[in-house]
């Protein structure tokens, strides 16, 4: 028996300002592997963005402390992102700020 | 006597008789109300009573600086205040240079009185002040007139206030438009227009002493601090210092804080990109004075395409956020808009929400093209949009009733289309956000001033856990920062009105207090004192905004606003943000009304300053004026929302 493959879900991202410069785009999607949290997120992005993680996550520091990582989701209100295992789903819409 | 930080000196033109005269400041009215914002209200509380109409000669006009101004803490902040055609306060703020030159020449305030036959202009070069005829400046635009007088005067370096096409032409909350493009004071720019006063022109040659060099030095770097892009704890810091207020467009979208459609949706995609307006339209930082964050005002041109050769000054939230209330997807638009008011003196809350109010009366049937000269009024049409700025501005058929303000408009055209009329005391609504913010609804709601979020900005501390334990809030934090939630918003919606009307009088500019210094007003204390001399404590000093805020709403309950006045657009209190399946405010805000009242010591059911709290604030001229008036026993219900 092979263990089942982890299923991809896709977020939605969004880059505003600053963190726009870095990355040289505004948008795109990202494929995680389930189950994902915005660590895993970040991950994805340190690889395609060297040096992005400390930005939201310094090493030493306050996690989010001088950005944000706002989600929507489902057509719900909106919310900050204030725990990286925060469980991430299928859909969502993150904006990094 | 000698004055540190305040020149100590108010300057009074008189327009009817072109007398011109200068008296020294009351330093009681400078310790008790700081100075700009504060001291404005002070003078205009005891010069201008309720039986003098908007319109009237006896209406003022008054500039404010303040002790720290011409420091760099200034930042070139001055307060332009009037009674408001609606009666309400007529007040802004604005950045840029004037303030900086009035203290430079030598003066706190200065005071127009009534109103001149013909269109005339003031020049004040330190002690030479004088009136000049001004028939070749009206009509012109704002830059025009700009241009004229420094070439008249042959001054490269002076500042001036105008106004534009819509204060000559009485618009309802037509602006005073300063050297790059900075405005203020809603209205303000209608009295000028209506006094005939086509611009104040100011250079100044002295300086500010400072009481204590060494301490104001050492907390002037202590305030730069917290600025520094490595060590600073507020989000906002890096990215506002990168792109300024554009950078919200993307965030209200997300938080469900756009007013789409005249707020009838909270997510408009694909929204206008910051990055863009960067890449393609931005020139060059054109900062106030001494200011930190150079992105905050930044010269636009258009260099190709559509509306090709346009270019300005722009800051902070502004134009672009009329991209979704009127449902347009084109910068050069949005940027030809923000030129229009600048160079129009328009104020550009009212026209995108009267005209995004149109637009929606127009999808619903409520009025057709008979009503609007002919024209396809509708959501997205961009063209049409900029059209009828044009026509508000010159007052041109339906830009006429829109020049009225939306409410008074609504009210000319009946037919159930008040429902839609985003206004706060009549006055347009902010691009602010209310369902999914509480602690914004309430600050919205009570103004003095109409819709205006500088009397409560920033709502919010970087980090309620960052928050050191010795701080001592009136308020906890973590209750009242949750967003859609009634609980605690009345202690600290006092607290952001108190702080932030010190923070205005001294002055200092709200979008500045970032980090800590929103918070903690323990350096700002010190930034006074040193300059100025006096010793104070941090009570004493907060009380200074207490006191600020009540003289303000005795001034509108004077006028006849009671508490039915303190309120929000039906659409805010009634209707979901269905995209972000957000309720509405429905019965919170009234509960959070009476918090509010409680804890300011007013009263519950008028919103009337009690005796008692106006006494403890040393307001006993005010508690002579409403016995005098009748004014506790009234039984007047206000009616002015």
């Amino acid at each position: 028996m092979h263990s089942p493959q982890p299923a991809p879900i896709h977020v939605f991202v969004k880059y505003v300002g600053r963190i726009a410069v870095m990355t040289g785009r505004v948008r795109e999607s990202i494929p995680l592997d389930e189950p994902a949290n915005a660590d895993h997120l970040l991950d994805v992005m340190e690889q395609r963005y060297p040096g992005f993680r400390p930005v939201f996550d310094p090493p030493g520091g306050v996690f989010n402390l001088t950005t944000a990582i706002i989600c929507r989701r489902g057509g719900q209100p909106s919310f900050s992102i204030v725990d990286p295992q925060e469980p991430l789903k299928d859909g969502d819409v993150l904006t990094f700020w | 006597m000698s004055w540190h930080g305040w020149a100590g000196r108010v300057l009074r033109v008189d327009l009817a008789t072109g007398r011109i005269s200068t008296e020294e400041l009351s330093y009681q009215k400078a310790r008790d109300f700081i100075g700009c914002r504060g001291l404005n209200v002070a003078y205009l509380y005891d010069e201008v009573g309720p039986e003098v109409g908007p319109f009237d000669q006896g209406n003022k006009l008054i500039f404010g600086a303040g002790p720290l101004e011409g420091t760099p803490i200034g930042m070139g902040r001055v307060s332009v205040l009037t009674k408001h055609p609606n009666r309400f306060l007529g007040e802004g703020g604005a950045g840029g240079h004037w303030s900086a030159e009035l203290k430079f020449a030598g003066y706190d305030l200065l005071i127009v009185e009534n109103k001149a036959e013909r269109p005339v202009w003031l020049l004040i070069v330190d002690d030479k002040v004088e009136l000049r005829e001004a028939s070749h400046l009206w009509g012109r635009d704002t830059k025009e007139k700009h241009a004229i007088i420094r070439e008249e005067t042959g001054i490269a370096g002076i500042h001036v206030a105008s106004v534009g096409m819509a204060g000559e032409n009485l618009v309802a909350n037509a602006k005073v438009q300063f050297t790059l493009d900075h405005s203020g004071g809603k209205g303000c720019g209608t009295i000028m227009g209506d006094k005939k006063l086509a611009a104040v022109a100011v250079k100044g040659s002295g300086m500010v002493t400072v009481a204590h060099g060494d301490r104001f030095l050492a907390a002037y770097r202590n305030f730069h601090k917290t600025f520094d892009l490595n060590t600073t704890r507020d989000a906002f810091v890096p990215s506002w210092s990168f792109n300024s207020a554009n950078m919200l467009l993307e965030l209200f979208n997300e938080n469900g804080w756009v007013h789409a459609h005249n707020a009838q949706m909270g997510l408009f995609e694909p929204m206008l990109n910051d990055v863009e307006y960067m890449d393609k339209y931005v020139v060059r930082p054109e900062s106030s004075f001494c200011c930190p964050l150079p992105a905050c005002g930044r010269r636009f041109e258009i260099k190709e395409g559509l509306f090709a050769g346009t270019a300005g000054d722009e800051r902070e939230v502004g134009f672009a956020q009329a991209a979704p209330i009127v449902g347009i997807q084109s910068y050069p638009h949005v940027i030809k808009f923000r030129d229009m008011c600048n160079r129009a003196g328009l104020d550009e809350d009212q026209a995108m929400y009267s005209i995004a109010w149109a637009m929606e009366c127009y999808e619903r049937g409520i009025i057709n093209r008979s009503d609007t000269d002919g024209m396809e009024l509708r959501f997205g049409d961009a063209d049409a949009f900029l059209t009828m700025v044009d026509k508000i501005i010159r007052r041109e058929g339906f830009g006429d009733i829109l020049a009225l303000g939306v409410a008074e408009a609504a009210k000319r055209i009946g037919k159930g289309s008040e429902r839609f009329a985003l206004s706060i005391k009549g006055k347009e609504l902010e691009r602010m956000p209310q369902r999914n913010g509480y602690q914004m609804a309430l600050g919205l709601a009570v103004s003095e001033g109409g819709p205006d979020h500088t009397r409560w900005y920033p709502p919010y501390p970087p980090n309620p856990k960052t928050i050191p334990a010795d701080m001592d809030l009136p308020f906890d934090p973590f209750k009242a920062f949750k967003t859609r939630s009634p609980d605690d918003k009345g202690r600290l919606v006092r607290w952001l009105y108190d702080s932030r009307a010190i923070v205005e009088s001294l002055p200092s500019c709200v979008y500045m207090i970032r980090a800590m210094l929103g918070i903690d007003f323990r350096p700002w204390l010190e930034l006074f004192n040193s300059c100025t001399g006096e010793d104070g404590d941090l009570d004493d000093f907060i009380q200074k905004g207490t006191r600020i805020v009540n003289l303000e709403r005795a001034y509108i309950v004077r006028e006849g606003f009671r508490r039915a006045d303190d309120t929000i657009p039906r659409r805010m209190l009634e209707e979901p943000v269905k995209e972000h399946n957000i309720p509405p405010i429905g019965d919170n805000l009234e509960i959070m009304k009476d918090d509010y009242y409680q804890v300011r010591g007013w009263d519950k059911e008028t919103a009337i300053p009690k005796e008692e709290t106006l006494r403890g604030l040393g307001l006993i001229n005010v508690v002579e004026d409403f016995k005098r008036r009748g004014i506790w026993e009234s039984t007047e219900e206000g009616g002015h929302a």
